[in-house]
């Protein structure tokens, strides 16, 4: 329905012609909806022939009101009028009040005829006085009734230090239900943090998690205006006191902004590890960004071509962050007001950040920027030095040239440049990290004990190998890794990693380019003197083996079985450690051997199946 | 402080094994005994029991009373306190909601009515007890699991803002403490 044909667009002569037709009952509903629909009923004129009240025991809340008027006779229950907690008093007043009566009778049961303790008087001014009387006395009575059977302790009678105490143990909707019962209780619950794991803001729809799943929420509004902004003051609700690890805003309609906006005051206060906005307005981003008091990570996705971000280096919460990431940018205003912004600022304990940018194709632009008095450029690996104005700072840009990412970390001049990179592998835990860095360019400003603190904890390494003192290094800072891929570069010494623990206890490794069978060999060696584990069957994938024949060759295996299949080689070795075995299977055509050391107990078929998996995938 | 207990002593079973006892009196003269384990989970009565010099030669002797706690719910939490004497501090919560397994003991203990359970409340947090507070607290917060405002509004005994009002009036019509 639009507003505009709805009754409140009516006009009270109108509404008062309305009205008029409409029976007592209704008319006395139609009274409660609002204060302007009580007004305008009372101005009408109402007149009664008789109203019994039927009342045993002089209880409010089982009374029953017959009324009857010229035409019709109503019975009303206080169940019928109202929520049934409430009594017909108000009923009863309202006829007092504003009604004429010209007789009026209680009776204390419905069957008995004869008039008990109640009045029944035609005079007019007597049966007012009589029907206050009586009304009065049954208030007393309901409040009587009120004081004994109300709780002597309840939830009203907790300090707000023990409210507060319950509600954190209470889940979003929890809170969301109890905030509409009162005043007190929608301030309480105001005041208290909200904490989640995930909270996305959509166009479409609002979603709401939390670490262990209990209270998740998400709601759907599509493009339904109207529950839009039903969902627009909870959704106020939830930002207002959030604590969460990621909040992610991707609204493009500007109804939606408006609708949030206009309950959420600026002094509300997100506390975020990362928010990610996709940035669609001008007025959005910075209303979004304003309301951060703490963040460590902001990305801002790009959307919007026509408008530049330089103002949000101004923003506190932002410049304060430690990382930025800046996706889809097209120009470079938005560094250099955050080089801006930096450079003004005091020094700071932890004032190294970075930010990381996509879309630019070259990094040269960088070397005109206004802030920056001098520019080293090395092409060799695509780093670029600033020179700030203020002597004390320098900034180190680097682009990866495949990826069209440039990544720029501002550093202070007593740090030397590419040891800004270790800064990100003291603490690193990573999907997959690659390294191929055959000038070893990283490896030199790596010193040993700092590579002894460094702890990656990856699910895949990637290492080209190009010296053993290269990949000692880049193994010996591994923590916790699944899956090594090491891609042969330089056969020497190779046979020494699976020394490494992490190497040995990794779900797979891939060993590609192989030349030679003594890593295979080593391995083996390594895996029988280790104690049984849960999970001690790994994976190994060669390339470059000419043939299944070789493996035999091992010196660690007693005996093996070289066996046919349709597609391909498999050969299976018994190890010194009569409790372990070893299938290596040769696809012909790939040229590529698996090693799989599993123990006996393990079926080799389910095994073999596990790889093919493994290999699709 | 002589107190003569009127009613007999409430015996809780765990107490036997532990050579140091308290005697607390409630606000309706029921008279319990406590270990001095147990008793330390209650900041308040343990800084009373220091405060007065109690030991363990003369500790039987002096009864302390705790005026705010009927019998009903002392009994309680000497039994809490007897079951929980030996458990580890645990971690103050920090940044996180706030969700841990109520074990089944205690939410056998904790199964009383709504009015038990806010007094219970109102004595631990006068007992000042962290361990039961927040159980007491986990056990009132899940009361409010899918439940409309409505039906909250009932469990809880809140009053609506217009009945709140109408409580102030009439509370400030009435004359009281100066007349």
């Amino acid at each position: 329905m639009s507003a505009e044909k709805n009754w409140n667009n009516l006009s009270v002569k109108l509404k008062c012609r309305c009205l008029m037709n409409l029976n007592f009952k209704t008319r006395y509903r139609f009274r409660r909806t609002s204060k302007s629909e009580m007004s305008i009923i009372d101005g009408l004129p109402i007149s009664f022939e008789s109203v019994t009240v039927i009342n045993e025991d002089l209880n409010p809340c089982s009374s029953v009101v017959i009324v009857q008027d010229k035409n019709n006779k109503f019975t009303i229950t206080s169940r019928q009028l109202y929520f049934k907690q409430d009594t017909i008093l108000p009923l009863l007043n309202y006829i007092l009040e504003k009604g004429h009566v010209e007789q009026f009778v209680v009776r204390s049961s419905e069957k008995d005829g004869v008039f008990s303790n109640g009045p029944n008087l035609e005079d007019s001014v007597a049966m007012k006085w009589e029907m206050s009387r009586f009304l009065r006395e049954m208030k007393e009575k309901l409040h009587a009734m009120e004081a004994a059977s109300k709780p002597k302790t309840n939830w009203s009678d907790l300090p707000s230090e023990l409210k507060m105490e319950c509600i954190d143990y209470m889940t979003l909707m929890e809170r969301w239900n109890l905030r509409q019962t009162a005043h007190l209780e929608r301030d309480l619950v105001n005041s208290q943090r909200l904490f989640a794991e995930t909270v996305i803001v959509d166009d479409k729809f609002f979603s709401f998690t939390t670490k262990s799943g209990i209270g998740n929420f998400f709601i759907s509004y599509g493009n339904d205006l109207d529950k839009l902004k039903r969902t627009g003051r909870f959704i106020t609700f939830v930002l207002q006191k959030l604590s969460a690890n990621v909040l992610k805003i991707e609204v493009e309609s500007y109804d939606m902004i408006c609708t949030i906006a206009d309950d959420l005051s600026e002094d509300e206060s997100l506390e975020l590890n990362t928010i990610i906005i996709v940035h669609y307005c001008v007025v959005e981003i910075h209303w979004w960004l304003s309301l951060l008091k703490k963040c460590a990570n902001v990305v801002i996705v790009e959307r919007d071509y026509d408008y530049q971000l330089d103002y949000v280096a101004k923003i506190p919460a932002v410049f304060n962050a430690e990382t930025i990431q800046y996706i889809d940018a097209k120009n470079i205003r938005l560094l250099e007001s955050l080089l801006k912004a930096w450079i003004e600022q005091p020094p700071k304990f932890n004032s190294e950040f970075q930010m990381r940018f996509q879309s630019f194709i070259s990094i040269g632009p960088l070397s005109r920027m206004d802030r920056c008095i001098e520019t080293q450029f090395d092409e060799h690996s695509d780093l670029l030095f600033l020179q700030t104005n203020d002597l004390e700072k320098v900034i180190l840009v680097f682009q990866l040239n495949k990826q069209r990412e440039v990544f720029t970390y501002l550093i202070s001049p007593n740090q030397e440049p590419l040891r800004i990179i270790l800064f990100v592998f003291q603490k690193l835990a990573a999907n997959v990290l690659k390294i191929d860095d055959e000038s070893y360019l990283m490896m030199n400003t790596l010193t040993i004990p700092e590579m002894e603190t460094a702890n990656l904890e990856l699910n895949t390494i990637i290492v080209f190998h190009n010296s053993f003192i290269e990949l000692y290094c880049w193994l010996n800072m591994l923590k916790k890794c699944a899956n090594v891929v090491i891609v042969e570069r330089d056969e020497a010494d190779l046979n020494k990693f699976p020394d490494f623990p992490e190497v040995l206890n990794a779900e797979t490794i891939q060993y590609i380019d192989a030349k030679n069978i003594g890593v295979l060999e080593s391995f083996l060696n390594e895996w029988s003197k280790q104690p049984p584990k849960l999970n001690s069957n790994f994976q190994m994938r060669f390339k470059s083996f000419e043939s299944i024949e070789s493996l035999r060759k091992m010196n660690s295996c007693l005996e093996s079985r070289v066996g046919e299949h349709e597609d391909f080689d498999m050969i299976a070795l018994d190890t010194n450690d009569p409790e372990k075995v070893v299938i290596v299977v040769q696809g012909t055509k790939q040229r590529e051997v698996f090693a799989c050391v599993l123990s006996e107990n393990q079926e080799l078929s389910t095994e073999f199946c596990t790889w093919k998996q493994f290999i699709k995938h | 402080m002589s107190v003569e207990p009127e009613v007999p002593i409430v015996q809780v079973e765990e107490v036997r094994e532990n050579p140091v006892l308290y005697k607390i009196i409630s606000s309706d003269n029921h008279v319990f005994t406590i270990s001095e384990h147990a008793v330390k989970l209650s900041k308040t009565l343990w800084d009373l029991i220091t405060n007065l010099g109690l030991t363990a030669e003369n500790a039987l002797d002096n009864p302390i009373p705790v005026e705010n706690v009927n019998g009903k719910n002392m009994e309680t939490i000497v039994q809490f306190c007897e079951r929980h004497k030996y458990d580890e501090e645990e971690p103050e919560y920090t940044n996180y909601i706030r969700e841990f397994v109520l074990p089944e003991w205690d939410r056998q203990l904790l199964s009383i009515d709504n009015e038990e359970l806010f007094q219970l409340i109102l004595a631990t947090n006068y007992l000042d007890i962290q361990k039961l507070m927040d159980y007491c607290c986990r056990v009132i917060g899940d009361m409010a699991k899918d439940k409309t405002p409505e039906e909250l509004r009932i469990i809880y005994g809140i009053p609506t803002d217009a009945e709140d009002d109408a409580l102030e009036r009439s509370a400030s019509d009435s004359p009281g403490p100066s007349g």
